[in-house]
């Protein structure tokens, strides 16, 4: 179960990158344009998705771990 | 438990993020374009992943809660009335309990009275206990196999005399008096003649209550059951 919820994590983050990336790679965002609604909003929610999966993911690993380490001690 | 709590944050800020994508391709539709497509495409995946997360990593804390001893383990169902494994103990000791006393009861019964001079007795073609006819299967079956085994060798040792009806066995079955005897030996006497009638009732009447069972036990009760295996109970590793 802890395995899925890292899996889940890493898609987060995968989802958050790809929300950045979406308005330029599928070209309803053209370059040296006014950025639009639709654009701003993606690319920072984007941002927030990938930044708490980045972190989350280096939580959950921290977690493990310290665990292993007092389980070893 | 850092990690449990940092799973739920991530996932929980996840879901938040999806429906916001989803609510603003909503809030800001003119005519549906490619953008608002895939926002809300997009939205709608993060928010469905994000809650699958969250219930991942909430029943993962549980399960390292309750292996801690923090949380109390789930007892197990338990079935009303007996296990089955009992009630079969229970029935196979009552059989092997009652068949003794029944053939005590017999035997009491044949000692108590008097052989019959015709010997017209139980099983024997004459008039059985109560004034019911003898071979009704009122006897006790052990007597009744050593009773024709008995006559087919004094039909053998007889050589072409048939059997007929003043055949008598070498050793004279039980005398069961008929109605009429009954009656002229009064209430005490009737009640001499029904004992072995009623104790096996009272026995049965005892042992009744120990073949009952309740409807569809959870375990046999066996003592090779194992205990319940623990919903998702997955090994805690990764």
């Amino acid at each position: 179960v802890s395995r899925a919820g890292t899996g889940v994590i890493v898609i987060l983050l995968l989802a958050g990158l790809w929300l950045m990336a979406a308005p330029f790679a599928l070209r309803f965002q053209p370059p040296h344009v006014a950025w639009g609604g639709i654009t701003k909003a993606d690319v920072i929610t984007g941002g927030l998705l990938a930044t708490a999966g980045f972190g989350g993911l280096f939580a959950v690993l921290a977690g493990r771990v310290r665990e292993m380490y007092s389980d070893a001690s | 438990m850092i990690r449990y709590l940092s799973g739920l944050l991530v996932c929980g800020l996840g879901l938040f993020g999806g429906g916001w994508l989803i609510m603003v391709a909503v809030l800001l539709r003119g005519t549906p374009t490619i953008a608002s497509l895939a926002s809300a495409g997009t939205g709608a995946g993060v928010a469905l992943v994000s809650a699958i997360g969250v219930a991942c990593w909430a029943v993962a804390w549980r399960q390292r809660m309750r292996r801690d001893g923090v949380l109390a383990r789930r007892p197990r169902p338990v079935a009303e009335g007996r296990p089955a494994a009992t009630v079969r103990r229970n029935r196979r000791a009552l059989r092997r309990d009652v068949r003794p006393a029944a053939r005590a009861a017999c035997r009491t019964s044949r000692r108590d009275e008097a052989p019959e001079p015709d010997g017209a007795a139980r099983g024997d073609g004459g008039p059985g206990r109560y004034g019911v006819p003898g071979g009704d299967g009122r006897a006790c079956p052990d007597e009744v196999v050593r009773r024709d085994e008995l006559a087919r060798r004094r039909a053998a040792a007889s050589g072409s005399r048939a059997p007929g009806r003043d055949r008598r066995p070498a050793i004279p079955g039980p005398r069961i008096p008929v109605a009429a005897e009954a009656s002229r030996a009064g209430p005490a006497g009737a009640a001499e003649l029904e004992r072995p009638a009623v104790v096996l009732t009272e026995l049965r009447a005892l042992l009744e209550p120990l073949l009952t069972t309740g409807p569809g036990p959870a375990g046999d009760g066996e003592p090779g059951d194992g205990p319940a295996l623990d919903f998702l109970g997955e090994e805690e590793a990764w």
